[in-house]
């Protein structure tokens, strides 16, 4: 090899080596060029680049990342991670993951730090040899971007949420009527989960028929309308639906249509509802029609009615205005029915009138109920008495709004039934039996319609038991033969008819009647009834046959009486005979001196007082007939005895004076020593007069007391107490003188000779006011104690 | 009929009528029995001038209620009412009810004789003026219902004038009814027709 050859050939190589070294240099050049690209590329990235040795030790940290956390290029380097993190705990994720990358794995995580969130990427750094020499971290600041996602999420959850939560389905199509969104409705109305129903073609999910209805709306929607549309839509999932939908563009932010909202409401129940509704408003119109067709007939024959009744009826709302009023209305206020509408009845009637009618009104509007009362109305001939049934009308709110009342003349039926009631009581108060009975006397006999109480009273008989029988039940043995024929006889031929005879009570006791049947008969003069009126005259019977027996006792007692008393009692008829002496005698005188001397005359005066003369003598004859005075036979006599006797003696008077008789009668009274029917005759005398005093008293108040006690001097006291008007007190001093009497038909003599009677017992007979009014007389008797005591 | 007064005894007992008959006819008057109320009122005649000697206690209608029958029949004819024993009562009665006297059995006959001398002279003034009475009374029936009324305003005192307005007539027809009223009531001067008026007023009244 040749030196030129050599240094060719090192100049070959040298040439080489300096080609090398160019090369290298270049390529450092560029190597360096591009680091410092990279580098300042690096410097701008929102990253971290760093690296460290096997010691965890920084090496290097740039990167515009750094600037974030406050830190300048390079600055950690020569800080361990750990250092860094500020903490020793392996555990820590940073620590963990440089470990990891440390013993040749790769490592990608999030990372937050400082309030910044990152991605972290860490991966081992190999020597020439292959060893790991150390780690290189690249840290990415995702903050914003996460921030973005979750706000994302979160918005499209609350869409979903506001539109899983709407009764319609919601759902939005794009260009391609592909859907990209359905909220939860969908899986209730196609059945199917709601993963089904995003990216499927429309026609997937609806049915063909549906898909051909809907197909120009979700056309005309990509054309950029809105639409809205009703439509029946057969799913084929369950019954047809009738929908209300709406599609609405979805544009993007330069305008173009990108799909559709769909919005979709099923309405059938509501469709279904109106169409109900409006079938069942047909048939309302329908029947309202024909109501009122019926309405104004009935209306026509109401106002007929109405108008044709006898009653009063009117109309009036709650203020008291009339509304209505019918034709007798009308005619007996003389008011029509125009002039009526819009008036009250204070503008109609006298207040006190109105004020009663608007009361009752009121009554009714307040308790909305009926109300039947009685009312009054001036009528010409005064007063009428009205029967009103009042009554609200409710409005379709069922509140009254007027009153309606129906109001019928009831003053002639009042009258008719006050004259009836009248009757009916005079009839039921009568003491004599009142018999009504029917017309037909073929046997068994009429029949009994009507008996009054005294009926009952006198015979026994309940008028239950007898209505329906015939009065014969009545007769018995002792009703005479002859009566009954002649009663007969006078019915058969429509007399009246009047009688007595002896009847028969419930009890089979015998009673004398007095009876009388009158005919009634009908306007057309048709014998309808007969009324016989009976009274039970057994009392006055037997008071007749006994006041005779007592009369010729009284006679004998008047014998009995003092010589003094008798000859006041006969002053009066000397009177007449000695009258008549004298005035003959003046009368003869008179003409003697007038020398009027017919002596006849005069001979026939003279007779005549001698014959009055001789009528003088008799009376005094009389009296002295009367001067013989026995002793009275005394006995020993129960004083309850007397009484009753007297009772029965006086039972006749009592029952005519309608006098109720007390008594006042203790028992164990010792009895009275006397003349029996000398003292009756007392008592008797003082309880006529005692009823004779209480005449003038109304009826109830007619009481008489029949009383015996004790006196104070061991006699017995019998007592007659009346309620009469009592007596003066000079009526009072003069009641035993004889002559003194204040009954117009009185003699006087009764207390004259009564007291005399009683004295001649040793007892003492006075009169004295009775507390509480009338009189009250005391006939005090010796007891049977005292008898040993002789008389004097 | 005589002219000579009457009087008409009620009593029950004979001897007493037949003795008063006797004594009455002494003195110069008839007499008319009767033994009952009934009687005497079935037969009593008042036009003849009278009286009635009544005693108290008769059979079936008594004395006083005769007495009071003969009031209410208007018959003004006087009564002595004869009562036996002191009836003081009877008596008041009696006179409240217009018996002209009380004559107490037995009576005194100069008494008994003066009181019915008195009785017929009063009848007698009755009857004088009750013929004037009816005079009036007839007059005035022959008046025209207007006269009537004229002549009752008249008495009143009335003017012409006012009884024209009184009964819507002219003065001129009321001057006319005036005249004829005097003339027909006989009247000679206004106090005469006041008078009359009175004198029927009273009767009226009785």
């Amino acid at each position: 090899m040749n030196d030129h050859d050599k240094s060719k050939e090192q100049l070959i190589e040298e040439l080489q080596r300096l080609r090398a070294k160019v090369e290298k240099r270049a390529e450092s050049d560029r190597r360096e060029n591009e680091a410092r690209l990279v580098s300042g590329y690096l410097e701008d990235l929102p990253a971290v680049v760093w690296t460290t040795d096997t010691d965890m030790r920084f090496t290097s940290s740039f990167g515009g990342g750094l600037k974030a956390l406050g830190l300048k290029t390079g600055q950690v380097v020569g800080m361990t991670v750990p250092a860094f993190m500020g903490t020793d705990d392996p555990e820590n994720h940073s620590i963990a993951a440089h470990r990891k990358a440390l013993e040749g794995k790769e490592v990608h995580y999030d990372s937050y730090h400082a309030d910044r969130c990152y991605d972290m990427r860490l991966r081992p750094l190999h020597g020439e040899d292959n060893r790991i020499v150390g780690c290189i971290g690249v840290a990415f600041d995702i903050t914003e971007h996460r921030l973005a996602q979750r706000l994302l999420h979160e918005s499209e959850a609350r869409l979903r949420l506001i539109t899983d939560s709407l009764p319609v389905c919601i759902a939005r199509l794009d260009r391609n009527l592909v859907y990209t969104f359905n909220n939860l409705n969908y899986e209730r109305w196609f059945n199917k989960p709601i993963s089904f129903f995003t990216g499927k073609h429309i026609w997937q999910v609806l049915a063909k028929e549906a898909y051909e209805k809907v197909k120009p709306y979700c056309q005309r929607a990509l054309a950029g309308e809105t639409v809205e549309y009703r439509n029946l839509i057969d799913y084929e999932i369950g019954p047809q639906r009738y929908t209300q939908a709406m599609f609405v563009p979805d544009r993007d932010d330069r305008g173009e249509v990108t799909g559709f909202f769909v919005v979709v409401m099923d309405i059938t129940e509501i469709h279904e509802a109106a169409v109900t509704l409006r079938r069942s408003k047909e048939e309302l119109e329908r029947s309202v029609v024909e109501r009122t067709r019926e309405l104004d007939a009935s209306r026509r024959e109401l106002q007929v009615i109405v108008d044709g009744t006898e009653a009063v009826i009117y109309i009036k709302d709650c203020q008291g205005y009339y509304l209505l009023i019918n034709r007798r209305f009308e005619e007996l206020f003389n008011i029509k029915q125009g002039e009526a509408r819009g008036k009250r009845d204070h503008e109609l009637f006298d207040q006190s009138v109105a004020d009663v009618f608007r009361a009752n009104d009121l009554k009714v509007l307040h308790t909305g109920g009926p109300l039947r009362c009685e009312e009054k109305a001036p009528h010409p001939d005064g007063l009428h008495t009205y029967i009103s049934l009042k009554f609200p009308l409710f409005d379709e709110h069922h509140q009254p709004y007027a009153v309606c009342g129906v109001s019928t003349d009831i003053t002639d039926r009042m009258r008719m039934e006050e004259q009836l009631r009248l009757v009916r009581t005079a009839i039921d108060q009568v003491n004599d039996s009142v018999v009504i009975t029917e017309p037909d006397i073929d046997l068994p006999g009429p029949r009994i319609l009507y008996v009054n109480p005294a009926f009952e009273r006198t015979t026994g008989y309940s008028a239950a038991e007898v209505i329906g029988k015939t009065p014969r039940i009545l007769q018995g043995p002792r009703t005479s033969r002859k009566v009954l024929d002649r009663l007969r006889d006078d019915l058969s031929h429509g007399r009246g008819f009047r009688g007595e005879t002896v009847n028969y009570r419930k009890d089979k006791t015998p009673y004398n009647v007095e009876w009388q049947i009158a005919p009634v008969r009908n306007p057309e003069g048709v014998l309808t009834h007969w009324v016989s009126i009976q009274r039970d005259v057994t009392i006055e019977r037997k008071a007749q046959e006994e006041s005779r027996l007592h009369q010729a006792e009284l006679a004998h007692i008047g014998r009995l009486s003092t010589m003094g008393e008798m000859a006041s009692g006969l002053a009066h008829e000397i009177n007449q005979p000695l009258a008549a002496i004298s005035n003959y005698a003046q009368g003869s005188l008179n003409r003697l001196g007038q020398g009027k001397t017919d002596l006849k005359l005069i001979h026939q005066a003279i007779e005549s007082i001698l014959a009055q003369a001789q009528r003088a003598d008799g009376i005094i004859k009389r009296m002295r007939s009367f001067v013989r005075k026995p002793e009275p036979h005394a006995t020993a006599v129960d004083i309850n005895t007397l009484i009753q006797e007297v009772v029965g003696l006086c039972e006749f008077e009592v029952h005519r004076s309608s006098t109720r008789l007390e008594y006042d009668l203790p028992a164990g009274l010792p009895g009275a020593f006397c003349d029996v029917i000398q003292i009756e005759q007392v008592i008797l005398n003082l309880v006529r007069n005692a009823i004779d005093a209480m005449m003038q008293c109304p009826a109830v108040e007619r009481v008489l007391t029949l009383g015996a006690s004790m006196t104070d001097t061991g006699q017995i006291a019998i007592t007659v107490a009346d309620r009469g008007p009592g007596a003066s007190q000079h009526t009072l001093d003069h009641l035993f003188d004889p002559f003194f009497t204040t009954k117009s038909d009185g003699m006087g003599m009764g207390l004259t000779i009564s007291q005399s009677i009683v004295e001649s017992h040793r007892g003492k007979l006075t009169i004295s006011p009775r507390t509480g009014g009338g009189l009250i007389a005391t006939v005090t008797l010796p007891t049977t104690t005292e008898r040993q005591a002789p008389p004097t | 009929m005589s002219d000579n007064p009457t009087v008409h005894i009620i009593d029950d007992d004979q001897a007493v009528r037949d003795s008063l008959q006797w004594l009455v006819t002494s003195i110069g008057l008839d007499t008319r029995c009767y033994p009952s109320a009934q009687d005497f009122l079935n037969r009593f005649n008042p036009h003849a001038v009278s009286c009635i000697l009544l005693d108290i206690r008769l059979p079936g209608m008594s004395g006083l209620e005769l007495h009071d029958e003969l009031r209410s029949r208007h018959i003004t004819t006087p009564v002595i009412i004869i009562t036996g024993h002191g009836d003081v009562p009877i008596a008041v009665r009696a006179f409240k009810g217009g018996a002209v006297d009380f004559v107490e059995k037995p009576f005194s006959n100069e008494a008994l004789v003066k009181s019915i001398r008195a009785a017929i002279d009063q009848d007698r003034k009755n009857r004088v003026q009750q013929a004037a009475v009816e005079q009036v009374r007839h007059r005035v029936e022959m008046l025209t219902p207007r006269e009537r009324q004229v002549m009752d305003l008249v008495v009143l005192g009335r003017l012409n004038k006012q009884i024209a307005v009184d009964l819507g007539l002219s003065q001129k027809t009321v001057e006319v009814h005036r005249a004829r009223v005097m003339e027909k009531m006989q009247a000679a001067s206004l106090a005469g027709l006041v008078k009359m008026a009175m004198c029927l007023s009273e009767a009226v009244a009785v």
